[in-house]
């Protein structure tokens, strides 16, 4: 089944995009092909200078873990892992002559979630935060390892209005402050219009692009 | 409650996510197997014996004694003759057979059996005939064939036994064999009575079991002649009576206690499985909170709900037990066809429907009540959890703890109930339910703590995949606890079993040096101690040739036996009616003796004692089931002269040692002229120097049976393991049930499994590293599994040989190494296959997740 069809696109690199449309209209197929999640059938994807699709899978991992980061509308924590833990662990997952020494790991995790707004949570587990400071960890790890393009998928749909607002600012925050790329996939159109470009989405192609943007 | 929801949402539930839970079942499976198995097998055997009760024994009365029968009871056996019931006689003894012109010598059981033997059942013989020439007194032997396999003999071939030889003409079969006589004795060989007469082997003194067998005249009660027998028989109860129903009554429960012990193990396995199902249906129910809020919104009553999933939990204890059923069956029709597995007549073997319908009751009830421990948190879940999912509360209510007491306290008794069924007994049942609460307690407490602080003693600077391993041992819904367990405790079992055999084996190698390389000769003759004695002499040995002097017990302290024995329980009467064998001794063994009471023969005679009183020094344990204590008179029956002595001390002794031990010593010059035989010790370490003189032995005192204890040991060495080797398979059975909750529990985590391994490949986690971190969490898990089960045992066993044995000699580090090694490695290969496809997911599926 073709899910996705003709699209070009181009975010420059430190600017914010939002990719909207209805559910089943092919938004989180595209949102895996531009992470490098999976291989497209045809076209290619450049992320900075490397074409993601010409990567094997196990060099796919790689690229992602040095470079790309992941919010998701679920959170996705790892249940049995504290807070800093979960944070700590895009860095741990760096090749070993990559990797920070433990110390900075540490400090690194347990400066963004101060960022964030959760200091007080460090060796909380999942299970013990709230949806909004479970998303805030989830924002936290995202940056930790310093990525070049940060992908949130829905950051805001399992929140209330409040918590979605701590999520959104910590998540703008931080990406000015890093300086990142940040698509984000969303049906909440005052979310995608804080963003520099929106896209709009509509059965597997892109359409016109939004006059406002 | 609605039972129409009860019932269809049980069914669509059924559909959903407890199939998860439902595979926890096939380990409860496992349980009922073993369960079912043995309880229709023992009902097979009991049939079987039945069935064949006048068969195994030959007739249907036999009397037996291990003296002579009197000129009275000679008498006695003729005049039933002549009322119309047949008899038959058999003497059976001990003795060594060697095959002449070689060193191979073992003991046998020789059977000499007068004509009519036996009186029930047909014996058959290879050739044709041979049983026959026996009966014919011909002077030739026919043998069970496991006999002829030992000393490698084909038909036509000749055993030497003593002094004279015999040709083996033939094998015979359909006579019962009792195995473990067979074991410890040796297979049989039957020859006729009067050629086992005419060879003196079972005369006066020596070790020889008397029976007459009784078919009974056509329309005449076994039961009551029996009873008449044993009213006309003397009373000193030294000729026991027994009925062909009797003796199958005996085996059968012979076997049902057997079972009975085995089938523990099939109880703990059914324990196991049901602590895997609680364990699992707490985790689904954890998912289950919202739908039971949205369900109590919807407007269903608590106890519909909680309906639903009792029901839902019943149908799986129906499957688990039925599953069981099954597998029970086929293990009774397949245990019996086992290499090794040796029956001594036939089994009646057909489906059992008691043992069935046992088996899905305690299968279904047993996992009810372990499911129900976790369901009681359904009825305490509010609509508000719907909209607000801390409304469910995160720990139980007082009520609900108190009914979680309630069915807690129930599943104890149901525990006590089938252990005290399984053994027959109300007390072992609550000593097995006291021991398995607290192995499983131990367990679980030692692996909680494990899982608990490993992640904190996994150092920050450990490679990834042990950290994540430690910390994924916590993954919600992992059932950690519950896998560790079961797998714990079959690794309990096979270490402890494996402590207690390698101790055992210990202790029989220490007994080698200590006097098990012995030779023991007895029936000697008075006539021929000497020259016995010289004999050794010419080996280089000092023979201490001991008298050997048949007594049994008169009177003690003046009161008649016949009217001591009035009002004793029946178990308690042998002790008073046996015949002893007495000796005469100036001192005390330094190596196996120890004098614990009074004095040994320098003191003055205690107070009591008459003028001509015998001083004699009495075991401890023996007085104790006598009622003697220093001072004690005893009047002894010796070959019909009473013989009056006193209880001068009493003495433990070491009966393990191989040393000659007695009952009761008499002072040296107390029995002079009473007939006696003797024994010696021929302590000879050298295997090559006991042939030469067991070939000496039988050539020129063809009467005097030679032992080699070293056969000794080595029988017992191999009962030790043929008994380790039954319960380690059995403890098998229960490592088995730990797998099977292990891979359940590993099928409820799969989803969770998948995600994880899908978040972490998003965040760039290579495939590799993936598989990794999966193999150590398996081999961390196992290992767990593995160290807490071999410490507990060996804290266990340890316990157990000090208080049941000789104390702890030695640890199978070997063993204990294997099993450490072992179990990590097949929970590892077990992870691998059931959850390895982990690995391999595709990372877009966590983003479809979210919707």
């Amino acid at each position: 089944m073709e899910v996705l069809r003709g699209i070009t696109l181009e975010i420059p690199s430190g600017t914010t995009a939002a990719i909207t449309g209805p559910s089943g209209s092919g938004k989180t197929t595209l949102l895996g092909i531009m992470a490098g999640l999976e291989p497209p059938t045809s076209g290619r994807v450049l992320l900075g200078e490397t074409d993601v699709t010409a990567l094997t899978e196990e060099e796919r991992a790689g690229f992602r873990a040095r470079n790309v980061g992941f919010v998701f509308q679920t959170f996705q924590l790892l249940p049995a892992l504290t807070a800093a833990e979960n944070v700590q662990l895009p860095l741990e997952l760096l090749p070993r002559r990559e990797r920070p020494s433990r110390h900075e790991i540490r400090d690194r995790a347990e400066a963004l979630l101060d960022r964030v707004g959760v200091a007080h949570r460090l060796q909380h587990l999942p299970s013990q935060l709230s949806g909004g400071e479970q998303q805030r960890v989830a924002v936290a790890r995202a940056f930790v390892a310093r990525p070049r393009i940060l992908f949130a998928d829905e950051p805001t749909g399992n929140l209330d209005a409040e918590s979605g607002a701590r999520v959104v600012d910590g998540l703008e925050e931080l990406n000015r402050a890093e300086g990142t790329t940040l698509v984000t996939v969303t049906h909440d159109l005052t979310l995608a219009a804080r963003s520099d470009r929106v896209f709009r989405f509509g059965a597997g192609a892109l359409l016109p692009e939004d006059a406002s943007s | 409650m609605n039972l129409d929801f009860v019932v269809r949402h049980a069914f669509r539930e059924s559909r959903s996510g407890i199939r998860r839970v439902g595979f926890f079942t096939l380990a409860v499976a496992l349980g009922v197997a073993v369960l079912v198995g043995l309880r229709s097998l023992q009902v097979d055997v009991e049939e079987g014996a039945r069935a064949e009760a006048g068969q195994l024994l030959g007739g249907d009365i036999r009397l037996e004694a291990n003296v002579p029968f009197s000129p009275e009871v000679t008498a006695l056996l003729d005049s039933l003759e002549m009322r119309g019931h047949a008899t038959a006689r058999v003497v059976s003894v001990a003795s060594v057979a060697t095959v002449p012109g070689t060193d191979l010598s073992r003991l046998v059981q020789l059977e000499g059996v007068g004509p009519g033997f036996p009186l029930r059942g047909s014996p058959t013989a290879d050739p044709a005939g041979a049983w026959d020439r026996v009966l014919r007194g011909e002077g030739v032997a026919i043998g069970d064939p496991s006999l002829l396999g030992q000393f490698g003999l084909e038909v036509g071939d000749t055993l030497s036994l003593g002094g004279f030889r015999v040709p083996i003409v033939g094998v015979v079969g359909g006579l019962p064999v009792d195995p473990g006589a067979r074991t410890v004795v040796g297979s049989p060989l039957y020859l006729s009575l009067d050629r086992m007469e005419a060879s003196g082997l079972a005369g006066p003194g020596s070790v020889a079991r008397h029976r007459a067998l009784v078919r009974t005249a056509t329309g005449t009660s076994t039961d009551a002649l029996a009873e008449e027998l044993r009213e006309v028989l003397p009373a000193d109860g030294r000729i026991t009576v027994r009925t062909a129903q009797e003796q199958a009554e005996g085996l059968a429960n012979a076997f049902g206690y057997l079972a009975g012990f085995l089938g523990l193990v099939g109880l703990a396995g059914l324990l196991l499985g049901g602590v895997g199902v609680g364990s699992a249906i707490h985790a689904f129910l954890k998912d289950r909170v919202p739908s039971v809020a949205v369900l109590r919104c919807l407007g269903v009553d608590r106890g519909s709900v909680f309906g639903a999933y009792v029901l839902l939990a019943l149908l799986m204890g129906v499957a688990g037990a039925a599953l069981g059923v099954v597998g029970g069956v086929a293990l009774q029709f397949l245990v019996p066809r086992m290499p090794g597995v040796d029956v001594p007549f036939s089994l009646a073997q057909a489906p059992r429907p008691g043992a069935m319908a046992a088996g899905m009751l305690t299968g279904t009830w047993v996992t009810l009540l372990f499911a129900l421990i976790p369901l009681i948190r359904v009825r305490s879940i509010p609509p508000m959890a719907a909209l607000r999912p801390t409304a469910a509360g995160e720990g139980a209510t007082a009520g609900e703890w108190a009914r979680r007491g309630a069915v807690g306290a129930l599943l104890v008794l149901s525990l006590f109930a089938l252990a005290a069924i399984q053994l027959r007994s109300p007390m072992a049942g609550a000593a097995v339910t006291v021991a398995l609460a607290l192995t499983l307690g131990a367990l679980a407490g030692a692996s909680s703590l494990t899982v608990r602080l490993l992640p904190r003693l996994v150092p920050a600077g450990a490679p990834f995949a042990l950290r994540h391993a430690a910390r994924a041992l916590n993954r919600p819904g992992n059932q950690t606890r519950s896998v560790l367990v079961a797998l714990g405790f079959g690794t309990f079992l096979l270490a402890a079993v494996a402590m207690v055999e390698a101790n055992l084996r210990a202790g029989l190698t220490l007994e080698r040096g200590m006097g098990g390389e012995s030779a023991l000769l007895f029936d000697i003759q008075t006539d021929q101690v000497d020259a016995v004695a010289a004999l050794l002499r010419n080996e280089g040995l000092e023979p201490e040739p001991v008298p050997l002097i048949p007594a049994s017990l008169r009177e003690i302290d003046g009161v008649a036996i016949a009217d001591l024995l009035e009002g004793l329980p029946p178990g308690e009467r042998w002790p008073f009616r046996r015949l002893y064998r007495n000796t005469v001794r100036s001192d005390l063994d330094p190596v196996s003796e120890e004098l614990v009471a009074g004095s040994w023969w320098s003191g003055a005679a205690p107070a009591g004692a008459r003028p001509g009183d015998a001083r004699i020094s009495v075991e401890v344990d023996l007085a104790e089931q006598l009622g003697l204590e220093v001072g004690s008179r005893v009047v002894w029956d010796v070959q019909g002269i009473p013989v009056p002595s006193v209880v001068t001390s009493l003495r433990e002794v070491d009966w393990g040692s191989f040393r000659p031990n007695f009952f009761v010593i008499f002072e040296p010059g107390s029995l002079d002229g009473a007939p006696a035989t003797w024994m010696v010790l021929a302590p000879l370490g050298d295997a090559e120097a006991r042939a030469r003189l067991q070939t000496r032995v039988a050539t020129d005192f063809p009467n005097v049976t030679f032992l080699d204890l070293s056969t000794i040991l080595d029988t017992l060495e191999n009962l030790t393991a043929r008994v380790a080797g039954v319960l380690q398979a059995l403890s098998a059975v229960l490592l088995a049930v730990g797998g099977a909750v292990l891979v359940a529990s590993l099928l409820a985590t799969r989803f969770e499994r998948r995600r994880e391994a899908a978040l972490l490949r998003i965040l760039g986690s290579s495939a590799a590293l993936l598989r990794r971190r999966s193999l150590v969490e398996f081999l961390v898990l196992g290992g767990i599994a593995a160290g807490v089960g071999i410490v507990l045992a060996v804290g266990a066993g340890a316990a157990l040989l000090h208080w049941s044995f000789d104390g702890l000699r030695t640890i199978p580090w070997g063993i204990l190494v294997v099993l450490g090694i072992a179990v990590p490695v097949v929970a590892a290969v077990v992870g691998r296959a059931v959850v390895g496809d982990s690995v391999r997911v595709s990372p877009l599926e966590l983003l479809r997740e979210g919707g």
